[in-house]
């Protein structure tokens, strides 16, 4: 994801002058194309965070188009002041990009888990929240990034990962969409965890069940009408995401579906208000945490006995 | 300018500053009035700030990093035209756009602040745009010592040393006094001039009170072709201008009473 980022903005750079990439240290082996390219226009400005955001909040005044990166916790909780006084309060036009989404960067330990970032950041007026799951939403995305002209946080997985939509396929920031489309039974996910649900979602079709998986890109604000037409057409849906229950994608459905007149059954896969300790890389995390395909697959299998045993 | 004009001026701006504080009940009257001098200065010589202009981003900018002395600069705009007496007494009052931090909803306001050692950084990245733009305005930002005690002022230091921002002006309001002690007790004062000295900045020191040593001090600057930006360490008074309010420590928080604001408003004619 975090090439694709790059690649992507590579190209915008070429047709906007305004654009200005600042990061903290990061981006080794990944930035340095576009810093050949724009040595004017990037800026390593250190490890120092909240100067990186503040910064961007004064370039974006006086008129450039910014994107700051780092990993994750660095470039959000490091700053949360910055980005909740000095960008978003003014609503001014400054992406901030962070990698590694959940536990991406699993084996670093918690310091660089990803868990807990969403719900931080979703309470802070005029902040847009996208967390594409494969890298042909990040293309799309970063290229609405380009005239959005309010603040967002991109939140990006890591490196290698697959996409899974159809290239034909339309995204927009604020829209929520289906990967495929199935029946009665949807999966629900954002970020790369999508290849662990989209695993689940093809084993259940081996099973004859052709169940709809839906990326939802746009955390915030959220696809309102999208989600009611969800629940119109499906009983089951299955909320999964690689982030505390707290403050994620669920509470913001919940949010939608609090009078659930549809009758919905939920059932939400995430991580439990904890901190992970310890090593491992992001399979043995969702492993651990039951959100792996298999897992996924498991607990879609237990609700459906369930529902029809009652 | 005739240096008794600014004098007037200053003096009338802490007649309004005190008698709205007084009416409100609000804070920080005593850091308002520390930078009561360098602001009419700044906006009266320095900077070409107008009724006409306030609104255009190609401009000279200022910055108050230090928001609890909003007020202050609120003053200014009404003086100059931007904002309405109406306007300026409404400020802390419930529904008005003019709260106890600076907002740049209100009229001339470019940057909201209020939590400390965020102005620096906003400054740095309004200079490095006007750098890249090739323009020739300047950022003027104006720090309080107390303030020097946040990180992130010292992060953007060192950016704006290295990227050598000469088009940036810091002001730093040395009052000596912060919130729940004299600054000397936190970070002494001999130890910050030596650490802003050694950032590789054009460090000059200045008493924020006197018109004419800032009028020679803002000419050097001027005239000397900069290779990096600049920090003006202007020594000041909190609380300035009234006796009993001057270097007392509780005039961050009080508000004058109805005998203490008959007094301010006499020692300030």
């Amino acid at each position: 994801m975090r090439t694709t980022f790059i690649r992507t903005l590579e190209k915008l750079a070429e047709l906007n002058k305004n654009i200005v990439l600042l990061t903290g240290d990061l981006g080794f082996s990944v930035f340095e194309d576009f810093q050949k390219k724009f040595p004017d226009r990037f800026f390593n400005v250190g490890i120092a965070e909240q100067n990186m955001a503040g910064l961007a909040a004064g370039l974006a005044l006086n008129g450039k188009k910014v994107f700051i990166y780092s990993i994750i916790p660095f470039v959000t909780f490091r700053c949360l002041e910055q980005i909740r006084n000095d960008i978003c309060y003014p609503n001014l036009d400054v992406v901030i990009v962070g990698v590694g989404s959940g536990v991406s960067y699993g084996s670093a330990g918690f310091s660089h888990h990803a868990i807990d970032d969403v719900g931080a950041l979703k309470s802070i007026p005029n902040l847009t929240i996208l967390a594409p799951s494969d890298p042909l939403e990040v293309e799309r995305l970063v290229l609405e990034c380009v005239d959005y002209k309010h603040p967002v946080y991109l939140r990006l997985g890591k490196n290698n990962e697959v996409s899974i939509n159809d290239p034909e396929i339309d995204i927009k920031i604020g829209k929520a969409h289906y990967v495929y489309k199935g029946k009665d039974i949807a999966l629900v996910t954002y970020g790369n965890i999508i290849e662990e649900v989209n695993s689940a979602c093809k084993k259940l079709g081996t099973l004859g069940r052709n169940v709809s998986l839906v990326s939802v890109p746009t955390l915030k604000p959220m696809d309102v009408s999208f989600f009611q037409n969800l629940f119109e057409t499906h009983k089951y849906i299955f909320i999964i995401e690689e982030h505390n229950k707290i403050g994620g994608l669920g509470d913001s459905i919940f949010r939608i579906n609090k009078n659930n007149l549809n009758r919905n059954i939920f059932e939400h896969l995430a991580v439990n208000d904890q901190f992970l300790c310890g090593a491992g890389n992001n399979k043995y995390f969702r492993k651990e945490l039951g959100l792996d395909s298999e897992a996924i697959f498991n607990s879609v299998i237990r609700v459906l006995e369930k529902s029809l045993d009652s | 300018m005739d240096h008794n004009f600014l004098i007037e001026k200053a003096k009338k701006m802490r007649r309004d500053i005190v008698q709205i504080v007084s009416s409100t009940k609000s804070s920080h009257i005593g850091s308002m009035f520390s930078i009561v001098d360098i602001l009419i200065y700044l906006f009266y010589e320095k900077i070409e700030f107008t009724k006409e202009n306030c609104m255009q981003t190609n401009r000279d900018k200022f910055i108050l990093s230090k928001g609890h002395a909003s007020l202050a600069l609120y003053s200014i705009l009404y003086d100059k035209d931007i904002i309405t007496k109406d306007d300026l007494y409404s400020y802390c009052k419930d529904g008005s756009c003019l709260i106890g931090h600076l907002d740049h909803k209100v009229k001339g306001v470019d940057v909201s602040t209020g939590s400390l050692g965020h102005g620096l950084s906003i400054s740095a990245g309004m200079a490095l745009a006007n750098k890249m733009n090739n323009n020739d305005h300047r950022v003027y930002c104006l720090l309080g010592d107390g303030e020097c005690n946040e990180g992130s002022v010292w992060e953007a230091l060192i950016f704006v040393s290295n990227n050598k921002l000469k088009n940036l002006v810091i002001i730093l309001d040395a009052n000596k006094l912060q919130g729940f002690d004299y600054c000397e007790k936190i970070l002494p004062e001999s130890k910050l001039i030596d650490l802003l000295e050694s950032m590789g900045l054009n460090f000059y020191e200045v008493n924020g009170h006197n018109f004419e040593e800032m009028k020679l001090l803002f000419n050097k600057i001027k005239d000397h072709d900069n290779d990096n930006a600049t920090i003006i360490f202007a020594h000041t008074i909190k609380g300035k201008g009234v006796s009993f309010m001057e270097n007392k420590l509780e005039w961050h928080y009080k508000s004058p009473n109805e005998v203490e604001l008959k007094q301010a408003l006499m020692e300030l004619q």
